[in-house]
């Protein structure tokens, strides 16, 4: 029963470089950074200026209407990468049972729009300006409700909120659960929207380059340069599935997700793993074959103390086999936010079912101490025998998962 | 072989207890914590009671310093937290903390705070102080739980606000079975804020008076706040520490109604559903259940499916077994309802005593089942549900049971 195999049998994407697998493909192989000028809410009294965001899209292509009305914009944006993860993924939900489904999100702070249009309302208007439809939707959980009524799916229904590891968590349990024999199929990954509250908070925490003022403004993975993060948005939803079951309908499979890595680091509430043993320790545990891992997407993003210590957990981890590695750093195009993870694992999936490593861009001078193969530039083509994801929260949860071509 | 997961610890603030000893008291003897609310200006609101948490001193815990960094939320969470590791005797022993894990449920978290700067910002009157934007994420106060104790486990935080907390027991109990952890604290922390409070009110879910589950005259919740952590730790572990085993989390469900963002599906057949999913899943069967601690909010809607729910799993039984709300009385607490009703669920099979639902005075011929009205009753329990329902439909329900060695 423990052997139960999970796979990757389809793939949802709604990112900065785009809606769908085979445009995000397109572009995140040739490094085209989402990373622009601000135009969804006003900037201009800010020190930042960039974010990674979506384009204009016209949710009545992936929504019913009627269950559209209800939605905020985070929820239209998931539903919709839950839409071109079923059709991706060939699944005929007719013939599924609909107990044996189940979703699992990840959100850090999904629903940040809605909550604050409701407290503003509260504030100009008191109790009578709290609008109980937008209160409704402001809850995190309304996004994973969304999905299930919109699909009719009953089986396990959980929504994770970490910081940088809420959708790295949201596979991780799916993956188990799936090992466990509690469901066939759970559509599994997260997202999050760039909101102006949100805008706000990460800049008067001193997240946002240029940190303290100085420099360009920019996501620089592990360079000498780098001075802090840029916002994205997006969603990634992965079909997991087990592997019985993906057989049995005969559905493509992009890759198997093999093992599962958690732990957590002690720092401080906003601090990364300073030392990178946390990292280290949750990739130890998800790949019982490092000798095998050829490609990690690196949670490396732009901030000085988690590039390093990643860089130094992979160095501990694989030795002398860590240069041999190929390393992407994918918020270079797509930009940090809480739900990244989902669009990231979903372009690890593509990575091992086309052979191609997509590349880490913006990054000019290395930062001495970051001295391992971070793909810059330009995309690789490699056979990829397994891969790691991973993911790593200020506050320090670190999330580390295992995928390997099947 | 899945791993046997027992309770070693308990920890809870809520609106009738600071400590384990007074809540459990209180709820047996059927207290109140309604009152007025203090924590924000309840002054424009026609209805301006809540469950809210009184003799409880910051400065009894925690320095000046800490005291203007941390949310509400944060210190509830922290002072539960530090009852649940003490009763679990971890300030004694050595343990390994790389395998020792945070995982917490969150409702509104430290929305407390993040009400307070905006309110603030957006009126112009002065420059709030960024910290108080530490509590924007819900993740706070599970990291501030890890980072203090040095625990190094997994660690994550859920999210589905009114069953976040017994859904963080499920996953903390998962983080055992993948032996990635002897040990985990879970629960919940939750603080009362404006934005949930008028949330509530705005969908016309909350009573004016009091919180009457089952009761025909009930109008919807009283909102709560409070923490209830609870120390999971997988048996053998626990045995050779020699630590107290309060009782066993024999297994959970988590299902979704898949119905509608606000109501619960009517028929309750997603009441069922969970209830049979975490019956299935700890191996036990309808028959051996002694009583349930319900969701039991007191909105019209709920308390009519989660009885219809019931009565469709154990069908002429559901009739003699003996379901506590305890949301009576220390309220709807939300992010932390969960972890604070599992404590109770634990303390019943612990001490033999099912907790009441008080205010019921007038049935309602569509709750027809024995909610244990107004006074709680001796029986020996074995086996005990918990149930957790939220918005959308996200359902959780544990099973624990009483530990018998060798079982």
């Amino acid at each position: 029963m423990m052997n139960r195999r999970i796979v990757i049998t389809g793939l949802g994407i709604i990112s900065s470089i785009g809606v769908g697998k085979e445009e995000f493909w397109e572009n995140c192989l040739q490094g085209i950074s989402g990373i622009k000028p601000i135009r969804r809410f006003d900037v201009s009294s800010y020190r930042s200026q960039l974010g990674a965001q979506l384009p204009e899209i016209d949710f009545k292509a992936f929504i019913k209407p009627a269950n559209l009305r209800r939605m905020d914009r985070i929820g239209k944006i998931v539903v919709s990468a839950v839409k071109l993860a079923l059709d991706d993924s060939g699944l005929d939900l007719k013939n599924e049972d609909s107990n044996r489904m189940g979703i699992s999100i990840g959100t850090g702070l999904g629903s940040s729009d809605t909550v604050d249009q409701f407290f503003r309302s509260l504030l100009k208007d008191g109790p009578t300006g709290a609008a109980p439809l937008l209160f409704q939707t402001a809850v995190p959980n309304a996004i994973a409700s969304h999905c299930s009524i919109e699909y009719g799916i009953k089986g396990v229904n959980l929504t994770f909120s970490h910081k940088e590891t809420s959708t790295e968590m949201a596979l991780a349990f799916a993956y188990h659960l799936l090992k466990e024999g509690r469901a066939d199929v759970i559509l599994a990954g997260g997202g999050d929207e760039l909101s102006e509250p949100l805008y706000h908070v990460y800049s008067m925490l001193g997240a946002l380059s240029p940190r303290g003022g100085k420099g360009l403004e920019g996501m620089r993975p592990f360079d000498q340069e780098r001075n802090g993060i840029v916002l994205g948005e997006g969603s990634g939803i992965l079909v997991l599935e087990t592997l019985e079951h993906a057989k049995k309908r005969g559905a493509r499979i992009y890759a198997e997700v093999a093992g599962i890595g958690l732990s957590g680091s002690t720092d401080g509430l906003l601090r990364y793993d300073l030392k990178g043993d946390s990292i280290a320790k949750a990739m130890s545990l998800a790949t019982s074959e490092p000798q095998t891992v050829d490609h990690i997407s690196a949670a490396a993003n732009s901030t000085i103390d988690l590039d390093r210590a990643e860089t130094l957990a992979i160095k501990k981890v694989f030795r002398e086999r860590a240069r041999e590695i190929s390393i992407s750093g994918l918020k270079s195009m797509i930009g940090e936010f809480d739900g990244s993870g989902g669009i990231r694992a979903c372009g690890v999936a593509l990575s091992i079912y086309h052979g191609m490593i997509p590349p880490t861009v913006g990054t000019e001078n290395l930062d001495p101490e970051c001295d391992l193969d971070y793909t810059l530039h330009q995309m690789k083509k490699r056979e990829i025998r397994s891969a790691l994801l991973n993911g790593c929260s200020n506050g320090g949860s670190n999330i580390s998962l295992w995928f390997r071509r099947y | 072989m899945r791993k046997r997961v027992v309770v070693t610890g308990l920890g809870v603030v809520s609106a009738v207890g600071n400590d384990i000893p007074e809540f459990w008291n209180s709820i047996v003897e059927g207290k109140d914590g309604t009152k007025e609310i203090t924590v924000f200006d309840s002054s424009p609101y026609r209805i301006k009671i809540a469950a809210e948490v009184s003799h409880f001193h910051p400065e009894d815990h925690f320095s000046k310093k800490e005291i203007r960094r941390l949310s509400r939320c944060d210190q509830f969470g922290l002072v539960a937290f530090r009852e649940a590791w003490r009763s679990a005797r971890l300030d004694q022993d050595v343990i390994d903390k790389e395998r020792a894990g945070v995982v917490l449920g969150a409702g509104s978290g430290g929305i407390l705070s993040v009400e307070k700067y905006f309110r603030d910002f957006y009126q112009g009157k002065k420059k709030p102080s960024p910290s108080l934007l530490l509590s924007y994420s819900l993740a706070t106060t599970t990291d501030l739980i890890a980072i203090g104790a040095g625990l190094k486990g997994p660690r994550t935080t859920t999210a589905t606000v009114c069953s976040s907390s017994s859904a963080s027991l499920g996953v903390a109990y998962e983080m055992i079975q993948m032996g990635l952890a002897d040990l985990m604290v879970s629960g919940g922390s939750d603080s009362l804020c404006e934005v949930s409070f008028s949330g509530f009110s705005s969908l016309k879910l909350v009573d004016p008076e009091s919180c009457k589950p089952f009761d025909k005259r009930r109008q919807g919740l009283v909102i709560g706040e409070g923490a209830g952590i609870l120390i999971l730790e997988e048996l053998e572990h626990a045995l050779k520490r020699n630590a107290p085993i309060h009782s066993e989390l024999l297994g959970y469900g988590i299902c979704a109604d898949a119905y509608h963002l606000t109501s619960p599906e009517p028929n309750g057949e997603g009441v069922e559903r969970v209830i049979r999913a975490a019956l299935d899943h700890a191996g036990i069967s309808p028959e051996e259940v002694d009583t349930i601690n319900a969701h039991g909010t007191a909105t019209p809607f709920n308390d009519i499916a989660e009885t219809r729910g019931i009565k469709r799993v154990f069908g002429e039984r559901a009739k003699e077994i003996p379901i506590s709300g305890i949301k009576s009385m220390v309220g709807h607490c939300l992010g932390s309802a969960g972890g604070i009703e599992a404590a109770a669920t634990v303390l019943t099979l612990e001490n033999g005593v099912i907790p009441p639902t008080i205010h019921y005075e007038v049935p309602d011929p569509l709750c027809d089942l024995n909610y244990t009205p107004n006074r709680s009753i001796r029986r020996d329990v074995k086996v005990a549900l918990s149930n957790s329902f939220a918005f959308g439909g996200n359902n959780v329900c544990l099973v624990f049971g009483k530990y018998l060695n060798g079982k």
